[in-house]
C-alpha cells in the first residue's frame, strides 16, 4: 500500500496550528489552574434552572438516538422568530454551522470575504475547505461595511462574513446600514451574519429577519446569553432553499439529546436571559468606570465582553502575559491596530472585583 | 438560489434518517440502539454535569477522555481522535484523505451513511458487491482508492470478517483502510492492533451501541499518530460537548457493565436467531446487536414489506430496506430486551400463521 500523499492537497497545506489556545491547554502547560477564565466570552452567569431540569430529565433516554430533525426545538425557534420551521436549522454551535456554510457554497479556490482580525474560526473553515480569503480592514474598531462591499464587488466572493455585534471589538452595525449593505452585495454572494451576541445588542442593531429569497444566513447560539457553550448548540435562520441544502450535508444527529432538551427549556425561560443581559449591562458600566479610573479607554460594547485599549500591541501583549502570570485568562485581537486591546468577558460582581484588583496591580508594570 | 450551491451538493439527494419516533409507545427494534440503559453511575455523573459549568466551552483536545481511552484500549493518546458520533469521524476521514473525484471503496450493502458522506465531498463512491454470504469480496482492493471502508461487523448483515483477512486487505490496498467497528463489542473480533502494524489503518468505534449512549453522540478512532495529526487539522475544535465527554469518561470507568449488557444481547440474539430459523427465515450469522432475516421459501406468500408494516401497526418497529433489491426480502431486527424479543416473536408467529 502507499501512504505517500495520503492526505488531500488541501489538508496537506493546512498548518497544524489551531486558531487559539484553549484554557484547558493553558492550565496543562502551566501545571496550574486558572483563577479567572474570562478570555473565551463564555457566560459567567450559569444556566437557566429550567434548562437544567430539562437536561437532567433528558438523561433518562440517552440510550436512544436523538431526534435528527430537532423538531421541537426548531418549532419553538420558528415560533419565537415568527418564521417557518423550514427556515431554521440546528447545528453543534455556530462554529459547526460556519463550516457547513463554507462547504455548502465554496469550491476549492473560490473566494470569501471577511475582515482583518474578525472571528478566526470562520477563516479556519474557509482554509479547511480550500477557499481563498480576502480581508478588509476594520475602521474605527468596527467592521467596515464600505470596505467589505468594495472588496466584495472586486473579488465577487461566494460568502461574505460579518459579525453583528462584532467579536473581538464588541462594536455593532446599525440595522439600516446592514440592510443597505445586503442590497448592494454582488448577486452571487451570500452574507453570513454571525449574531452570536445578538441577545446583548441594542435595538438599533437588530436587523429584522429577511423575507424569503434573501441571500442572508443568520447564525445564532445558545453559547452566550443562555450559558450553554459546553452543550454545543446553535442555529441558522435563512431562506428555506438554503436550509434544505444544508439539510443534505449537516451531521444529522449532531445536536445531542440533552442539549436539545436544554435549549428548548432555556428558550422558554425569557426571564433568565433577560437577567443575564441586565447583569452584563451592569458589568459593562462597572468596567467602564474601572477604565476611567485607570486612564484607559474601553470600547463601547454590544456583547458580553469588553475590549480595553492598552495603547499598543506591545503593551497589550505584555499585559496579557502579566495577567496570565496571575492566573487570569483573557484574549486579545490578533492583528493591528485591534491588537492594542485586551478582550475580557463581563461576569458577575465578585469576578469583576477580583479582576479589578489584579488589573490595578499589574497595569503599572507593563510600562 | 440553487446555482449558488456547490455543484455536487446541488446535485445530491437529501439524506433521510431512519424513523425516530420520539414518543415511547413503540418497541424500537429499528435503529440498533441498546435496550439496556447505561449503568446508573453513568447517568448520575451525567445528571450532575447538567450544571452551570455548561457555560464553559469543552476541552477541544478531549485530553481526559483520550487518556482514558488510551488506557482502556492500550493505545497512545496521540493515536486517538474523538468525534460527535462516529458519523462525524467518518466525515473527517473523508475530508482528510479524499478530494473531489477521488475513489472511495466499500463493500455493499453496508452502512448507509458512507455514500451521502462521499457525495458531500464530491468524491467517487466505488461500491463492490458482497457475495451472498457477506464474505470478503475478491475485488475490494481497487487501484487508486484513497479510502476503503469496511464495517466489521457489517450492517445490515451483522457478519464479521476475521482479523487475518482484514489485515491482509490493509496490506494490499491503495490508500487508507477504515475499519468501522460500531458493533464490535457484540462480537469476538477487533482490529485495533492493525494501527501498530499498518501505517494506513484507521479503526473507528462508537459509544452509540454497546455503551448505550446513542443520544450523546460519542465516536472515537484509533490510527497511527501521523494520520491523526492530519485529521485533527479539519476537526471542529469544540466538536465534542462537555456532557458527552463526561458520559464517555464515566462509561469507560464502568466498562464491565457494558460488557455484561453486550453478553446479554448476544444471548438474546442467539435465541431470536434460532426461533426465526424455526419460523422459516434465513438468518445470517450475526456478530452485532441486530440480525438480518430473509423470508425463506417455506414462507412463500409473505413478504418483508408487508411484515414490516404489520409489525408497525402493532407498534413494533423493525428496519425494512426497499433498496437494494437483495435486501427487499429481508428485515433487519435490532436485539431488544428478552421481553421485547418475545413480543416480536409472538407478533411474527401470529402474522405468519394468518
Ligand atoms: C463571533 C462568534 N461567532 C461564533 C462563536 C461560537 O459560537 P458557538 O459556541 O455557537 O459555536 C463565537 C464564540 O466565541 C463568536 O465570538
Ligand atoms: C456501521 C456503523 N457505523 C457508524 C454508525 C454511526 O454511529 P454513531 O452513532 O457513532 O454516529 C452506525 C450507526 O448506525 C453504523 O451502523
Amino acid at each position: 500500500m502507499s501512504v505517500e500523499r495520503s492526505f488531500t492537497r488541501i489538508v496537506e497545506s493546512l498548518p497544524p496550528t489551531i486558531p487559539f489556545v484553549a484554557p484547558e491547554a493553558l492550565e496543562r502547560q502551566r501545571g496550574r489552574a486558572l483563577q479567572l477564565r474570562i478570555g473565551a466570552n463564555e457566560s459567567n452567569f450559569g444556566l437557566s434552572p429550567m434548562a437544567r431540569a430539562a437536561m437532567v430529565q433528558a438523561v433518562d433516554k440517552i440510550h436512544w438516538y436523538n431526534d435528527p430533525e430537532g423538531f421541537e426545538l426548531r418549532q419553538a425557534l420558528a415560533a419565537e422568530l415568527d418564521v417557518d420551521m423550514s427556515a431554521v436549522a440546528l447545528g453543534a454551535g455556530i462554529d459547526e454551522l460556519l463550516g457547513l456554510m463554507v462547504r455548502l457554497f465554496v469550491e476549492p479556490g473560490e473566494t470569501v470575504v471577511t475582515s482583518f482580525g474578525a472571528y478566526p474560526t470562520f477563516n479556519y473553515h474557509v482554509e479547511g475547505y480550500g477557499g481563498v480569503l480576502h480581508k478588509a480592514p476594520y475602521r474605527e474598531d468596527r467592521e467596515d461595511l464600505d470596505a467589505l462591499l468594495a472588496l466584495a464587488q472586486k473579488v465577487q466572493p461566494k460568502l461574505v462574513y460579518v459579525a453583528n455585534p462584532d467579536n473581538p471589538m464588541g462594536t455593532w452595525q446599525n440595522a439600516d446600514a446592514l440592510q443597505n449593505f445586503i442590497e448592494a452585495l454582488p448577486s452571487a454572494s451570500i452574507l453570513l451574519l454571525d449574531e452570536a451576541y445578538v441577545d446583548f445588542a441594542p435595538e438599533e442593531a437588530l436587523l429584522p429577519l429577511a423575507p424569503d429569497g434573501a441571500r442572508v444566513v443568520r447564525l445564532r447560539t445558545f453559547s452566550k446569553a443562555h450559558g450553554m457553550a459546553g452543550a454545543r448548540i446553535g442555529y441558522a435562520v435563512a431562506d428555506k432553499e438554503i436550509i434544505a441544502a444544508l439539510d443534505k450535508i449537516r451531521n444529522h444527529f449532531g445536536v445531542n439529546r440533552v442539549a436539545q432538551a436544554g435549549a428548548l427549556a432555556s428558550l422558554a425561560d425569557r426571564a433568565f436571559v433577560l437577567s443575564v443581559v441586565k447583569q452584563v449591562e451592569e458589568g459593562k458600566k462597572a468596567y467602564a468606570a474601572l477604565a476611567r479610573e485607570l486612564g484607559i479607554e474601553m470600547i463601547p460594547s454590544a456583547t458580553n465582553f469588553v475590549a480595553l485599549d492598552i495603547g499598543s500591541g506591545e503593551r497589550a501583549r505584555a499585559l496579557l502575559q502579566a495577567l496570565l502570570a496571575r492566573d487570569v485568562f483573557v484574549r486579545m485581537p490578533g492583528v493591528a491596530p485591534l491588537d492594542r486591546c485586551i478582550r475580557l468577558t463581563v461576569g458577575p460582581a465578585t469576578e469583576r472585583k477580583v479582576f479589578a484588583e489584579i488589573l490595578r496591580e499589574v497595569l503599572p508594570q507593563v510600562g | 438560489m440553487s446555482k449558488l450551491f456547490r455543484n455536487n451538493i446541488a446535485a445530491m439527494r437529501g439524506y433521510i434518517p431512519g424513523e425516530q419516533p420520539q414518543d415511547s409507545g413503540y418497541i424500537k427494534l429499528n435503529t440498533n440502539e441498546n435496550p439496556y440503559p447505561p449503568p446508573p453511575a453513568v447517568l448520575t455523573r451525567l445528571r450532575d454535569a447538567c450544571n452551570g459549568d455548561l457555560r464553559l466551552y469543552p476541552d477541544p483536545d478531549a485530553h481526559v477522555l483520550r487518556a482514558k481511552l488510551g488506557e482502556v484500549f492500550s493505545v497512545d493518546s496521540q493515536q486517538i481522535i474523538v468525534g460527535n458520533g462516529s458519523d462525524e469521524l467518518l466525515n473527517i476521514i473523508i475530508r482528510s484523505f479524499a478530494g473531489e473525484g477521488d475513489k472511495i471503496v466499500y463493500p455493499n450493502p453496508t452502512y448507509g451513511y458512507y455514500k451521502p458522506l462521499i457525495d458531500i465531498q464530491g468524491a467517487t463512491a466505488v461500491p463492490v458487491e458482497f457475495p451472498a454470504d457477506y464474505s470478503l469480496p475478491n475485488d475490494l482492493a481497487v487501484p487508486g482508492a484513497r479510502i476503503t471502508f469496511l464495517a466489521n461487523p457489517n450492517g445490515p448483515s451483522g457478519t464479521l470478517l476475521p482479523y487475518s483477512q482484514v489485515a491482509a486487505l490493509c496490506a494490499r490496498i491503495d490508500g487508507v483502510l477504515v475499519v468501522d467497528e460500531a458493533y464490535v463489542d457484540f462480537s469476538q473480533g477487533g482490529c485495533i492492533r492493525l494501527i501498530d502494524e499498518h501505517r494506513n489503518a484507521i479503526v473507528v468505534r462508537t459509544m452509540s451501541k454497546s455503551f448505550s449512549l446513542a443520544g450523546m453522540r460519542i465516536g472515537f478512532a484509533f490510527a497511527p499518530a501521523e494520520l491523526i495529526t492530519g485529521m485533527w487539522k479539519v476537526k471542529d475544535h469544540y466538536n465534542l460537548n462537555r456532557l458527552s465527554l463526561v458520559a464517555a469518561e464515566a462509561a469507560l470507568e464502568n466498562i464491565d457493565v457494558m460488557r455484561a449488557h453486550a453478553a446479554r444481547v448476544c444471548e438474546t440474539r442467539q435465541r431470536l436467531s434460532g426461533r426465526l430459523f424455526e419460523l422459516g427465515f434465513y438468518v445470517w450469522d450475526s456478530q452485532a446487536n441486530f440480525l438480518l432475516a430473509r423470508i425463506g421459501e417455506s414462507l412463500a406468500g409473505h413478504d418483508a414489506a408487508t411484515l414490516y408494516a404489520q409489525l408497525k401497526e402493532r407498534r413494533i418497529l423493525v428496519r425494512y430496506f426497499q433498496n437494494p433489491p437483495r435486501l427487499a426480502d429481508c428485515l433487519r431486527i435490532s436485539i431488544g430486551t428478552d421481553a421485547e424479543t418475545d413480543a416480536l416473536l409472538a407478533a411474527l408467529e401470529e402474522l405468519l400463521a394468518a
